[in-house]
């Protein structure tokens, strides 16, 4: 299973928010719940666009919530 | 599962029937008339269009006004698209290679075979579109970096 190097902190950033669900995430970044899940687990590699549109859906950089993992 | 991999699983299923049905045609054929009337029996895989109304059959859903196609999911059907024109353009490739090979250069191909070419062509590729629509829905596409 490809796994991508990006890291991201939204499963603990949505529990940070108020137990946020992946619909609301999803809601407010512009994608499908499917999407925010294959991001979670790292599955996909979010485009540039859509990393800002997460990060501000929780009030964070984008380097808060996404960081590469060397 | 989404509407994509609904319509990839509805292809895949009428298809691979398709093809099932095409190939007892043509061993019953064969077993009646023989060779080479029995390659009549590959006229099955025009039902190979049964699998165009899957858009129609599975509708898109958007409850609330959500997002139903997004960046990832338009990032899948690109690169099963490409995978798609790759087996398409593989299959006609070979065909003629072999034709080549087994007929020489001065060999002649029937008429019907051009039609079954181009229909098992389209059947391939389009089993490989869906295909790997379900591949990258299930094993994600982290590696598009």
């Amino acid at each position: 299973m490809p796994s991508s190097q990006i890291t991201n902190q939204i499963r603990r950033l949505r529990f940070d928010h108020g137990e946020m669900t992946q619909q609301q995430l999803a809601d407010k970044a512009g994608v499908t719940r499917q999407t925010i899940i294959a991001i979670e687990q790292r599955k996909y590699t979010p485009s540039l666009a859509l990393a800002f549109r997460i990060a501000r859906a929780f009030g964070k950089g984008v380097e808060e919530v996404f960081a590469f993992d060397e | 599962m989404n509407r994509v991999q609904r319509i990839a699983w509805f292809n895949i299923v009428v298809l691979a029937l398709c093809i099932v049905v095409s190939c007892f045609t043509v061993a019953w054929l064969a077993s009646r008339k023989g060779f080479p009337f029995a390659l009549h029996g590959f006229g099955m895989l025009g039902l190979c269009v049964l699998h165009l109304p899957g858009p129609l059959l599975f509708r898109q859903k958007r409850p609330g006004g959500r997002v139903a196609f997004d960046e990832r999911d338009a990032q899948i059907a690109q690169r099963a698209s490409s995978c798609r024109d790759t087996v398409s353009v593989a299959v006609l490739l070979l065909f003629f290679l072999c034709a080549w090979l087994l007929l020489g250069l001065r060999g002649s191909v029937p008429v019907v075979a051009l039609g079954v070419l181009l229909a098992a062509a389209y059947v391939l590729a389009t089993l490989a579109e869906s295909a790997t629509t379900l591949i990258l829905y299930a094993r994600g596409i982290a590696d598009a970096e």
